[in-house]
C-alpha cells in the first residue's frame, strides 16, 4: 500500500545543486591528529565528563555520560590521549566545553557487546543501549533518540517516520546513506519497530532521489513502505514530512507524538542498527563537503570532533574566491567565522561559497508584495510580524497575537527571507524577537 | 592547514534572486503597449504628460528624500517612476505643465512620503493625486482631446464636439453616456473601445486590448494574481448585465463598462498595487467585489462619468480591515487540529486494543 | 442694524458655553492628592521609564499610592530621594548618583576581528552570530545603547566602541538593559577610577583577543585594595586612588579620569602617547628609585675566590 504524499502550503524552489555530490560514493576519512569533542552535540543538558587531562582513550570509549534526563552520552573518535578540556567555539557560534585528544593513529577499538538476537530482546534494553551509544537526531535537530523511543504514556504513537528528505539544496549525505546502507536502515527499521511496538513504518523520500528510493525499496521489502515526496523546501521539516504521509497536522507548541507520530532520520536509524548489531557507539557521520568555494565537492564518512580545517585539508582544499564557510545547509545552516570548529553528531554539510555566490545584503522597506506569505510553510503572516518587529512594536506584536500564532510556530526554515525582493532579513527578526520575548520571561519569572 | 577566516552573515546564504526594483521596471514594461497607442492616438502631447509625469515625480521623491535625511539614491529604485507613469496615464493629453507639477506634489509627497515613505502609504498614490487634481481643476480634466483621425468630426456618439482655437476635445464615450444616454447609446462602438485608437479618453485607458496585453504578461510574471481584477471585472459585468437587463435604454450593456473608461487599468494595474491592497486571497476577492460594486454605483447613479478612481481609494481604506478578519488558519491550527482530533481518538482506541491483546498473550 | 443678531447670538451662545464649562469642571472635577503635582515638581522630568513607571507624572502617582515603597529614581538621584521623603514624609531612599560606563576600549586597532560579518545593523543581530570581534565580552559597536539613551549621551565613535559622556548621563539604566553581552554597568559619579574591560576569558585567551585587554594579573590589586578581581576581570570598588597606581597594569586597562577623560582614553591617540610617555617617565623613576636603595656592591678584588 502506498501513500499519496498531501502537499502542504507554500515552500519555495531553490537551485538545489545537488548534482555536485549526488553520485558520490562516501569516502572514510582518515582520523586526524586532533579531535575537538564538544560535551553538547545535543538538545538538553551538555555531557557530563568523564575523563582528564592525561588520560588515554580508546575509539568508541564513553568519555562524557548523560548530564540530564534530555542529554545523551558523549564518546572518543578515536584512539589517542586526552591533552585538554575547555572551552572552544562550536559550529552554532557559541563557546562550549569539549575534549581534545590527540590521536596515535592506531585506532583502538572498545565497542560494546553486540546483542544477540535484537528482536527477541525486551526493548527496554535496546533503548538503554541507544541512550548508551549517544545516539541522536542526526538530522540536525540532534533530540536524545533514546528519550524519543519513549513517548510518554499519554501519547501513544502508532506510525513512525523515517525522513529521508534531505530537501536542503546541496546537501547528499542522507542520500549517500540511503544509498549505500540501505540494509543497515532496513535492520534500524524492525529494531524501531519493536522498541516502540508500531505496525505502521514509512520512509519519506524527495523525488530527486530515484537511486535511494529504488534502494530502500528493495532492502525494506514489507518491513516499511516508502513514499515518494514532492521536491519542495521544506519538505523535511517535521510537521510537514507528517502531514505530507500522514495528513495529520501538529498543533502549534506541541510534539509529534500528541497525533501518535515519531520522526527519526535516516542516519540515525542506522547509526540505532550499528548500535545493537555492531555494538558501535555514534563517532562517525556522513558530511558532504560541497559549494563553489571547495575544489573537490564530495561525500565523507568523517570522526566526530574532526575540525572543518582538517576535513578540508583532505577533502582537497579551499578554491581562491571562497568567502563564507557554512556549516548544514544554505537555509538554515550557520555561517563560521573560522574554519577551526569542530563536525559534530547534527552538522551533516560543509557548504563553501565563493565571493561571486555571497548574497546581496542591502535590504529596505517592506513593499507589502505578499510573497512571503505565500512561501511560509505554515501558512502564517512573516510579513506584518517583521514589520513589527524591526519597529520594535511588541506590544501590538501581543495585541496581534502574532507571538501565539505565527512566532512560536516558526521554525526559522527561511522560506519568507529568500523570495522576499527587498531582502529583508526576516529570519533574523524573528530570532531577535524571540531572544527579547525569552529575556521578559527570565526578567518575571 | 592553517585555519582561515570568513564572512559571517545572517542565515538563509541564498536567494531567489527576485528585487522590488525588478518588479516596478516589470509592471512598467507592461504599461508601455497602453502607452504606445495613446502616443500614437494623441500625438507627442501624450509623451509629454507622461515623460514630465515620471520624471517630476521622480524629482519630487529625491527632494523628499534629501529633506527626510534619507537615501536620496532609492528615489531610482523605480516606485516613484512607476507613480508617476500610472499618474500620467489617468490624464489627459492636453493637460498644462503646471497641472503635472501640482500632481507630482500630491503624489509623491502629500499620499506617499508624509506616510513613512515606500510601503507605508494608506492610499494609491497616483488615485490619490487624480482625484485631487479632477476636484482641483475640473475642467482642465475633463478637456479631451479626440484622437488621430477625429480632428473633423461635427459630432462623437451623439453629442457635439467643441472646437477652439487650441484644440477638439469632446466627451468621453462614459462621459456621453451619462450626459445624454438615449443619444449616446445607439453610437457605441465596441470595437473602437477594444483597439483604442479612436476613443478619446485619458492616457492609459482607450486600449482595451493593450492593457489586457499588459496584464496579461505581469500574471505570467507572477507580479500580480488573479484574485483582485477577476473579482474587479466579475461584479462590473454582472452588475452591468442586471441594470442593462433591466433597462435598456438607459443603462449599457455590460462588455461596455469592460471596455469603456478605465476600468482595466484600474482593475490589472492600480487596485494590484502592492502597499494599497489586501494580501490575503479572500480579503482580495472582497476588496476587487467592492471596488467593482462602487465604480458601478457612481457610473450608473454617480455624479461623475467614471468611478474607478474613487472606488479604489474608498477600498483602500478598507485593506487594513480585510487583512485583519480574512487571515486564513495557519497549518496546525486548533481550527485544523479538531478536525485531526477524531483521527486520533480513533488511533488511541486502536493503540489500546493493541496493548490488550498483548498483555493477554504473553511475548510476541 | 440686521448685525446685531449674529452679535447676540454669538454672544449668547458664548455665554451658555462659558456657565456649562463652569458647571462641568465642577461636577467632573477629579479629586487628586496635591502631593502628587509637587512631587512632579521636584522629579527631574526626564520620562525615561527608568523606574519601571511611564514617565514622571506616573512615578508621582506611584510614590503617593505606595506611601513611597517604590525604586528611587535613578536619575534624580540623592538630592531628588531627599526632596522625595520631604513631600511624603518617609526616610530618605538609598541611592547614590551614578552614570553609566561601557567597560570597553577595545577599538578596531587593539581588538582581533572574528571572521568578517556583514549584514549587519545593530548589536541584537550581531549577539546572534556571535561577536564580530573575537573577544565575546567587548563592545560590538553598533550602537543600540545609543538609540535608546534619552539624552543622547552614547556614541559610537570612530574607533568602533561606544563612549558614554558622563556630563550628560542621567543614569536611568536604560543602556544597560539595551547591551546584548552587559558591556555597560552603573558605576558611582563619584567614581574616578575605571577598568576598561568586560571580558571574563582567561588571561591566555583574552590576550590573544585584544591588545587592552584585563588578562587577572593582580598587579593593579597589589597598589589599592580597592581593585577587586573576579571571573578572570579587574573592577575598581572605591572612589579615587592614586593616579600612579593605574601604571601597574600592564595592558593599560586602568583609566583615571583626573588625568584622563575616558573618551579621550580609548579614541586619542595623542591622550594615549601622553599617557604611555608618562608611564615609562614614572617607570624609569621607579626603577632608578630601586637601584638607589640597594645596598653598594664591594668590588671583586683580583684571585679572590667568591
Amino acid at each position: 500500500m502506498t501513500t499519496q504524499a498531501n502537499p502542504f502550503p507554500g515552500g519555495i524552489h531553490p537551485a538545489y545543486r545537488k548534482d555536485l555530490t549526488s553520485g558520490c560514493e562516501s569516502q572514510p576519512m582518515p582520523v586526524p591528529k586532533l579531535l575537538v569533542i564538544p560535551l553538547s552535540q545535543h538538545l538538553g543538558a551538555p555531557a557530563k565528563v568523564l575523563v582528564k587531562k592525561g588520560d588515554a582513550v580508546k575509539a568508541g570509549q564513553l568519555i562524557a555520560e548523560p548530564g540530564g534526563f534530555i542529554s545523551a552520552a558523549v564518546h572518543a573518535s578515536s584512539s589517542g590521549k586526552v591533552t585538554a578540556i575547555g572551552p572552544v567555539e562550536l559550529p552554532n557560534g557559541q563557546m562550549g566545553d569539549a575534549v581534545t585528544i590527540e590521536t596515535d593513529g592506531a585506532h583502538e577499538w572498545a565497542r560494546m557487546e553486540p546483542i544477540s538476537d535484537p528482536l527477541a530482546a525486551d526493548p527496554k534494553v535496546l533503548v538503554e543501549r541507544v541512550k548508551a551509544a549517544g545516539i541522536v537526531g542526526m538530522g540536525g535537530a540532534t533530540f536524545p533518540t533514546h528519550v524519543k523511543l519513549t513517548p510518554p504514556a499519554d501519547s501513544p504513537v502508532d506510525w513512525v517516520l523515517l525522513n529521508g528528505a534531505e530537501c536542503e539544496p546541496y546537501l547528499t549525505a542522507d542520500h549517500r546513506v540511503m544509498v549505500e546502507r540501505a540494509e543497515r536502515i532496513a535492520q534500524g527499521v524492525k529494531l524501531v519497530r519493536h522498541v516502540m511496538g508500531v505496525s505502521r513504518v514509512s520512509v519519506g523520500i524527495e523525488g530527486n532521489k530515484p537511486d535511494a528510493i529504488e534502494a530502500l525499496r528493495r532492502a525494506l521489502g514489507d518491513a516499511a513502505e516508502v513514499v515518494e515526496l514532492p521536491v519542495k523546501y521544506p519538505q523535511g521539516s517535521e510537521k510537514q514530512l507528517i502531514y505530507a504521509i500522514t495528513g495529520r497536522r501538529v498543533p502549534p507548541k506541541k510534539l509529534p507524538s500528541f497525533v501518535g507520530v515519531t520522526v527519526f532520520n535516516v542516519a540515525t536509524v542506522a547509526a540505532i542498527a550499528d548500535a545493537v548489531i555492531d555494538g558501535t557507539p555514534l563517532v562517525e557521520r556522513v558530511v558532504t563537503v560541497t559549494g563553489s568555494g571547495v575544489n573537490r565537492p564530495g561525500n565523507f564518512r568523517v570522526p566526530v570532533g574532526t575540525r572543518v580545517t582538517d576535513l578540508m585539508e583532505f577533502a582537497g582544499g579551499y578554491r581562491e574566491d571562497a568567502a563564507q564557510l557554512i556549516l548544514g545547509g544554505p537555509m538554515m545552516g550557520r555561517a563560521a567565522a573560522s574554519d577551526n570548529v569542530p563536525i559534530i553528531k547534527g552538522v551533516g554539510g560543509v557548504l563553501v561559497l565563493a565571493t561571486p555566490d555571497l548574497k546581496d545584503l542591502e535590504y529596505g522597506a517592506c513593499i507589502r508584495c505578499g510573497r512571503c506569505l505565500r512561501a511560509c510553510p505554515n501558512a502564517q503572516n512573516p510579513m506584518l510580524l517583521g514589520q513589527l518587529i524591526e519597529k520594535g512594536l511588541f506590544s501590538r506584536i501581543d495585541e496581534e497575537k502574532l507571538r501565539e500564532l505565527v512566532l512560536d510556530d516558526c521554525f526559522e526554515c527561511g522560506s519568507c527571507t529568500f523570495v522576499c525582493p527587498n531582502r529583508r532579513p526576516l529570519v533574523q527578526f524573528f530570532q531577535m524577537a524571540k531572544g527579547y520575548y525569552r529575556s521578559q520571561q527570565k526578567r518575571k519569572g | 592547514m592553517e585555519p582561515r577566516s570568513f564572512t559571517v552573515a545572517y542565515a538563509p546564504h541564498v536567494h531567489d534572486g527576485s528585487s522590488a526594483r525588478r518588479i516596478m521596471w516589470t509592471v512598467f514594461l507592461a504599461l508601455v503597449p497602453a502607452a504606445a497607442v495613446s502616443i500614437y492616438a494623441f500625438g507627442l502631447d501624450a509623451l509629454r504628460v507622461l515623460a514630465l509625469s515620471t520624471a517630476l515625480c521622480v524629482a519630487m521623491e529625491w527632494a523628499a528624500l534629501l529633506i527626510m535625511k534619507r537615501d536620496p539614491k532609492a528615489c531610482l529604485d523605480g516606485s516613484a517612476a512607476l507613480t508617476g507613469f500610472l499618474l500620467g496615464l489617468t490624464l489627459p493629453s492636453g493637460l498644462s505643465n503646471g497641472i503635472i507639477v501640482v500632481g507630482a506634489f500630491v503624489a509623491i509627497i502629500v499620499a506617499k512620503q508624509v506616510f513613512g515613505g515606500l510601503g507605508h502609504n494608506p492610499f494609491n498614490p497616483a488615485l490619490t493625486s487624480r482625484v485631487f487634481l479632477l476636484i482641483a481643476f475640473p475642467k482642465q480634466l475633463t478637456t479631451w482631446p479626440v484622437p488621430r483621425g477625429l480632428e473633423e468630426i461635427k459630432e462623437y456618439m451623439g453629442l457635439a464636439v467643441t472646437r477652439t482655437t487650441d484644440a477638439v476635445t469632446s466627451a468621453t464615450p462614459l462621459g456621453a453616456i451619462k450626459e445624454h444616454a438615449q443619444k449616446a447609446m445607439p453610437n457605441i462602438q465596441l470595437n473602437d473601445l477594444f483597439f483604442g485608437v479612436h476613443t478619446p479618453g485619458s492616457i492609459g485607458e482607450i486600449s482595451a486590448l493593450a492593457l489586457l496585453v499588459g496584464a496579461a504578461f505581469l500574471l505570467y510574471k507572477r507580479i500580480i494574481t488573479w484574485h483582485i481584477p477577476v473579482a474587479t471585472l466579475v461584479t462590473v459585468a454582472v452588475l452591468g448585465g442586471l441594470t442593462h437587463l433591466a433597462n435598456p435604454g438607459k443603462y449599457a450593456d455590460p462588455v461596455f463598462h469592460l471596455f469603456a473608461g478605465g476600468l482595466f487599468i484600474g482593475a490589472f494595474f492600480m487596485a494590484t498595487d502592492y502597499v494599497t491592497a489586501p494580501v490575503w486571497p479572500l480579503g482580495k476577492i472582497i476588496y476587487g467585489f467592492g471596488i467593482g460594486l462602487l465604480t458601478m454605483v457612481i457610473r450608473l447613479w454617480g455624479g461623475y462619468p467614471e468611478g474607478i478612481s474613487f472606488a479604489i481609494l474608498l477600498m483602500n481604506a478598507v485593506t487594513p480591515l480585510l487583512d485583519r478578519y480574512t487571515v486564513p488558519t495557519p497549518f496546525g491550527s486548533r481550527a485544523a487540529s479538531a478536525k485531526a482530533a477524531p483521527e486520533k481518538a480513533a488511533h488511541e482506541k486502536a493503540a489500546h486494543e493493541k496493548a490488550a491483546p498483548e498483555k493477554a498473550g504473553g511475548e510476541s | 442694524m440686521s448685525i446685531l443678531i449674529p452679535i447676540l447670538v454669538l454672544t449668547g451662545v458664548g455665554v451658555v458655553a462659558g456657565v456649562a464649562l463652569a458647571y462641568f469642571s465642577r461636577v467632573f472635577y477629579v479629586p487628586e492628592d496635591p502631593r502628587v503635582d509637587r512631587l512632579e515638581e521636584i522629579l527631574p522630568g526626564a520620562n525615561c521609564g527608568a523606574c519601571g513607571f511611564a514617565g514622571c507624572r506616573d512615578y508621582a502617582k506611584g510614590l503617593v499610592a505606595k506611601n513611597g515603597d517604590v525604586p528611587p529614581c535613578p536619575v534624580g538621584g540623592k538630592a531628588t530621594a531627599e526632596k522625595v521623603a520631604a513631600i511624603l514624609g518617609v526616610a530618605v531612599a538609598d541611592v547614590e548618583d551614578q552614570v553609566a560606563l561601557v567597560r570597553c576600549a577595545g577599538t578596531r586597532e587593539r581588538a582581533a576581528a572574528r571572521g568578517t560579518m556583514v549584514g549587519v545593523r545593530d548589536c541584537a543581530g550581531a549577539a546572534l552570530l556571535g561577536s564580530p570581534k573575537a573577544c565575546r565580552f567587548g563592545c560590538m559597536g553598533f550602537g543600540d545603547c545609543g538609540t535608546v539613551c534619552p539624552t543622547k549621551a552614547i556614541t559610537v565613535y570612530a574607533g568602533g566602541v561606544a563612549v558614554v559622556d558622563a556630563d550628560l548621563c542621567i543614569g536611568c539604566g536604560l543602556c544597560v538593559a539595551k547591551c546584548p553581552i552587559d558591556c555597560i554597568q552603573m558605576v558611582p559619579k563619584s567614581r574616578r577610577v575605571h577598568v576598561l574591560c568586560n571580558s571574563r576569558d582567561p588571561a591566555l585567551v583574552t590576550r590573544a583577543a585584544c591588545k587592552v585587554g584585563c588578562i587577572a594579573c593582580n598587579l593593579c590589586t597589589k597598589k589599592d585594595a580597592a581593585f577587586v578581581v573576579a571571573s578572570n576581570v579587574a573592577t575598581f570598588t572605591g572612589a579615587s586612588c592614586d593616579p600612579e597606581a593605574c601604571y601597574a597594569c600592564p595592558n593599560d586597562v586602568i583609566v583615571h579620569t583626573d588625568r584622563y577623560g575616558v573618551l579621550a582614553f580609548i579614541e586619542s591617540a595623542e591622550a594615549r602617547a601622553d599617557y604611555e610617555a608618562e608611564k615609562t617617565e614614572f617607570k624609569e623613576k621607579e626603577k632608578a628609585a630601586r637601584a638607589a636603595a640597594r645596598p653598594a656592591r664591594e668590588p671583586k678584588n683580583a684571585g679572590e675566590q667568591p
